[in-house]
């Protein structure tokens, strides 16, 4: 369970960009954080994820609190490579690793053994629909496989929690919704909570709540529309 | 539009500003090595040239015999022949005062015949001399230069004293300083003489150095010089002027060439920093010329625009080398002399000269470098489709692609075939270009050879097997050197370039040191010997065979050899040189010690035998079986069966060792130079010599102030000492080139980290720690040095066959065994790796300064 308590974030001498935010997610969660732009919902993340350091605030993760003050890099890595996947706007992947090998990154990380690895990838390539693809170059591969070897990524080695930047951000509206139906799908197979940041109404519209972040907080927004709602 | 290109240009190059210094240094550097070995040898060779046409008056042929001298018996026939107008008979020597120990220059002349050759030359006799003073046996005249060699403690010697004249009774003669004489153009030291007086005094009384001839108005200079050489005697040459001055270029030639090739290889490797740093820079501006391509840019457009850049940074930097150049000519020429402590131009100060043209090569030369170095990036760079250009990650995916292995191939086997081709004028030129070939052939084939080597995986090595984490880091460094070897092949090349030129130049100069050490231990019989050193002259004093043989009785020694040693002019299939002639015991000991490469028998004739020198073989161009006349008397030149080659590193213009009875029946000589001395068992070499100093010290049969006892491992420290310092100079040419090289590796890193920050963004928030990617780069960086290494190293090896074997012998007709300093090449490697790594490392890092944050957003 994600627990996120007194979270603020401020760049001197800006006014704070957020204070005192109060949030928790169970496992089996999926949310979405939408706000104005440069409300910070970037930031939001990236202090989350270990990335960036918060002005005052703890995060946890399944009762381990965690630095935010983000001062021991070492540390910071090996709770993210254990516990967190991430899904970019930009796919970020290695053009030069086969389809497979992106994936397994994850697991190599976490130093699983090659049997666990090569059970994993396929599991998780097969479960994106790319199981024909294992030793493809991404190069050859269009952006909505790309995100999908994304997902497969950052699903592979079960972490708590995922963190999705814009990740159809790229991507035409059909493909765009089969990357949320997936990636919605495949966090609640894997038992993982996840965050989805995004300015999209209808991609918001595919998690299970939707929360607006402003200066004074996280905010729920509702009532929660469905994505054929927003289009009617 | 050509303002705009100009204006983009200069952006360009406030904006890279770090680079652009690298890439100007780069160039500075290669130029600067360059013009200063070229001013310094230029200086030299001009100062040189200029005296020997000086000294030569207006003269339209000179008749030169060797060092020895000719008998001046010449100078009456050439006189009386009709078509000469004047003759003038000059004695040439080398003499020494305790002041001057270096030596001066004494000419020796008829000053009557002299000022009708050279009008200009004046001579002012001072307020004590009278006009006859000219013809005085005592009196000499000197120029300023040599006034100031004279000159102690702020004090002219009226009366210089020259001790060890060979022809003075008490050994050493003092000469008056009589007057001054002007000889425009003569910037070193000289003294005047009457040419009598100067036989008189200095050597032998009929021989002369040489007779620069004036001939009547409407003589043919050639058909003269045709006509008069069927009557000349094989020990004398006839030269024109133009002649003199190739002979006085040719001593140096291949020393200059092979300094100026030198030069140029610094200049290469800094013409590669350009290129790597340029073909970088466009990567990190690939987006920028994207949007230019988009905004209306021609690709040709801004080409040149990357092109003019590249030329900017190359003028600037070859007009600071050039200035650094000359800089560092004026101080080296100050410290070691024209020659760089080579003994090709000793006791030259030359004043610093360097042609226009020189200049203008240089400066064109650095333009071109600059030029072409970023050319070649910026072609590439622009044939990227503008809209895959303006796309994230466009920079990845910049010098994927490779140029054709064929070419690579087809440069190694020109290359190949241009070095088994024989020197032109004389020199190695197609063996250099066949070097630079292999070269380009070697860098060119070093990124198709990571893609045959490096697995796409980690190999397992039986049951062991790396953490899964280790592996990850490894395995990425491994999966882009193979699959994106373009990128990294760029900084290889500085590695391969800079490495397989030390190497090369290691393992030739260890071979030649090898060698060396193994020719003088041979060369070196016995434990000790003595020398007479004349004061007088440059000449080696000599022993007679009194003193031989008193010598040979002293209680120290078991055993004593004495060998003649004396420069002879030898022609031989219209080729000719001044030999020098080593008559010494031929017992079978000795002709073993003279390293024969090889030796033939005689099978028909009772000819005397000779054997000569690698060097004599290639000017001469005589072989082994052939034979030699060689005039030692004054009578007829005798004919020499060539018995054998020998190995000789001493002589560049040529040896023949004779058997000493022969050499004595034949001219009648029985001097000696150098005494071998075999010291009895009971005495130590110092205890041998002290005893030599005090015994020989009494009586009158011996000059003993003028004999040096030397040890012959003080000889053979001391020749291996002269030869490390002159090859200093090379290894600072090998650790600038090796710095280009790093430099290369760290510019390529960073630019490489910088377009692959989005990698190393996501990898950090998959769980990279900033150490993890850090070991990363530091992998694949050693990865980088451990490939270019290898490749450098055998090149390297390749090239230092060529010099050893083909550059050395078109140069200097030497050869030598092969000696490769394995274990020390393997340690370099080693380092290098360990250096690139590290370069890779923190040049990485500094271009990972972006937060991880940053790096994975879209626009970043």
């Amino acid at each position: 369970m994600l627990q996120v308590q007194q979270l603020s974030k401020s760049f001197p001498p800006q006014p704070p960009l957020f204070e005192a935010v109060d949030f928790s997610l169970q496992r089996g969660r999926y949310v979405a954080v939408m706000g104005e732009s440069g409300v910070g919902k970037s930031t939001f993340l990236n202090i989350i994820a270990g990335m960036e350091p918060a002005s005052s605030g703890t995060v946890s993760l399944d009762n381990m609190q965690y630095d935010t003050a983000n001062k021991n890099d070492k540390a910071q890595s090996a709770f993210r490579r254990r516990q967190l996947g991430f899904v970019f706007q930009a796919f970020h992947v290695l053009p030069y690793l086969t389809v497979a090998q992106n994936v397994a990154i994850p697991l190599q990380l976490n130093n699983a053994t090659s049997t666990e690895i090569s059970r994993r990838v396929a599991e998780m390539l097969d479960a994106v629909g790319l199981a024909n693809q294992h030793g493809a170059s991404p190069m050859t591969l269009s952006g909505g496989q790309m995100q999908r070897v994304a997902i497969a990524r950052a699903l592979v080695h079960r972490p708590a929690l995922v963190l999705a930047d814009e990740p159809t951000g790229n991507l035409d509206p059909e493909t765009a919704a089969q990357i949320l139906a997936l990636l919605k799908s495949e966090i609640i197979r894997n038992n993982a909570c996840a965050i989805l940041v995004t300015h999209s109404e209808i991609a918001a519209a595919t998690t299970q709540q939707i929360y607006r972040l402003t200066a004074k907080g996280l905010l729920p927004k509702l009532p929660i529309k469905s994505p054929d709602q927003i289009f009617d | 539009m050509i303002k705009l290109i100009f204006l983009l240009s200069v952006a360009g190059l406030r904006a890279n500003i770090t680079r652009c210094i690298m890439s100007l240094c780069g160039i500075a550097l290669g130029v600067a090595l360059g013009v200063a070995v070229q001013a310094i040898n230029n200086s030299a060779l001009t100062e040189m040239s200029q005296a020997t046409r000086t000294l030569s008056g207006a003269a339209d042929v000179t008749v030169r015999g060797g060092s020895a001298g000719f008998n001046d018996l010449l100078f009456a026939t050439i006189a009386n022949h009709s078509d000469v107008a004047v003759a003038s008979p000059i004695v040439e020597l080398q003499v020494r005062t305790p002041i001057a120990p270096r030596g001066l220059k004494l000419i020796g002349a008829d000053y009557l015949l002299l000022a009708q050759l050279n009008p200009t030359i004046q001579l002012r006799p001072n307020n004590t001399s009278d006009r006859y003073s000219i013809f005085a046996t005592d009196h000499i005249f000197i120029n300023d230069a040599a006034r100031q060699a004279l000159t102690k403690n702020g004090v002219i010697l009226e009366d210089a004293l020259f001790t060890g004249a060979s022809n003075a009774s008490n050994g050493a003669v003092t000469l008056k300083i009589a007057g001054a004489i002007d000889w425009p153009g003569i910037s070193e030291p000289l003294i005047f003489q009457d040419i009598a007086a100067a036989q008189q005094n200095f050597s032998s009384l009929n021989t002369i150095s040489r007779i620069d001839i004036r001939l009547n108005l409407g003589v043919d200079r050639d058909a003269f010089i045709a006509s008069l050489k069927p009557m000349l005697p094989d020990n004398v040459a006839l030269l024109s002027p133009e002649a003199q001055d190739d002979q006085t270029a040719a001593v140096s030639r291949a020393y200059r060439v092979n300094l100026t090739a030198l030069s140029l290889i610094a200049l290469f490797t800094g013409g590669f920093l350009v290129f790597t740093t340029q073909a970088l820079a466009v990567v990190r501006r690939q987006t920028e010329l994207a949007l230019l391509r988009t905004l209306g840019f021609t690709v040709n457009q801004l080409v040149a625009a990357l092109t003019l850049e590249g030329a900017i940074i190359g003028v600037v930097g070859a007009a600071i080398g050039i200035g650094v150049g000359l800089g560092i000519a004026q101080a080296v020429m100050q410290l070691l002399g024209g020659d760089l402590g080579s003994g090709f131009f000793a006791g030259s100060k030359p004043k610093l000269s360097l042609s226009t043209l020189s200049v203008v090569i240089f400066g064109l030369l650095g333009l071109f470098t600059g030029a072409a170095g970023a050319f070649l990036p910026a072609r590439a760079a622009c044939a990227v489709p503008p809209a895959r250009g303006l796309k994230p990650g466009a920079a990845e995916l910049m010098f994927t692609t490779l140029p054709s292995p064929v070419i690579g191939a087809a440069l190694l086997i020109v290359g190949g075939i241009l070095t088994q081709r024989p020197s032109l004028f004389g020199l190695p030129l197609l063996a250099y270009v066949g070097i630079g070939l292999i070269l380009f052939g070697a860098i060119a084939l070093t990124p198709h050879l990571c893609k045959v080597i490096i697995p796409s995986r980690l190999p397992k090595i039986g049951h062991f097997q790396l953490p899964s984490q280790s592996a990850l880091a490894l395995n990425l460094s491994l999966a882009q050197m193979r699959n994106a070897p373009g990128q990294t092949a760029i900084g290889m090349a500085g590695v391969v370039t800079s490495f397989s030129l030390m190497v090369a130049m290691l393992v030739m100069i260890s071979s030649f040191r090898e060698s060396l050490d193994v020719w003088l231990n041979k060369v070196l019989l016995a434990p000790a010997y003595v020398r007479v050193n004349n004061g007088f002259t440059e000449a080696p004093g000599t022993f007679t065979a009194a003193q031989q043989v008193r010598i040979a009785g002293d209680t120290a020694i078991e055993r004593v050899e004495f060998n003649r040693i004396r420069s002879v002019l030898v022609s031989h299939n219209g080729l000719q040189t001044e030999l020098t002639i080593i008559a010494r015991n031929l017992t079978p000991e000795v002709i073993a010690s003279l390293t024969p490469i090889n030796r033939t028998p005689q099978q028909n004739s009772l000819l005397p035998e000779t054997w000569i020198s690698e060097a004599t073989a290639s000017l001469l161009q005589i072989k082994v079986g052939d034979s030699l006349r060689i005039q030692l008397g004054a009578t007829a030149p005798t004919t020499f069966y060539v018995a054998g080659l020998w190995r000789d590193y001493s002589r560049t213009k040529g040896a023949a060792v004779i058997d000493r009875a022969v050499y004595q029946q034949i001219s009648g000589d029985a001097l000696g130079n150098d005494a071998a001395i075999w010291i009895k068992p009971t005495w130590t070499f110092s205890a041998a010599r002290d005893h030599w100093q005090r015994t020989w010290a009494e009586g009158n049969w011996i000059d003993s102030k003028r004999l040096a006892y030397v040890d012959a491992a003080e000889i053979r420290t001391m020749s291996l000492k002269v030869f490390d310092r002159s090859f200093a100079a090379t290894y600072l040419l090998q650790a600038a080139a090796i710095l280009v090289g790093l430099a290369g590796i760290s510019a390529t890193f960073s630019a490489l980290a910088w377009a692959r920050r989005r990698e190393f963004g996501m990898l950090r928030h998959l769980g990279m720690a900033r150490s993890d990617i850090s070991t990363m780069l530091s992998i694949e960086g050693a990865l980088v040095g451990l490939i270019g290494a290898a490749t450098g190293l055998v090149t390297g090896f390749v090239i230092s066959l060529v010099l050893i074997f083909v550059v050395n012998r078109q140069s200097f007709h030497w050869s030598m065994e092969l000696h490769t300093p394995w274990l020390m090449c393997i340690g370099l490697a080693a380092l290098l790796t360990a250096l690139a790594s590290m370069a890779a490392r923190f040049s990485g890092q500094a271009a990972m300064s972006q937060a991880p944050v940053q790096a994975v957003k879209v626009d970043a």
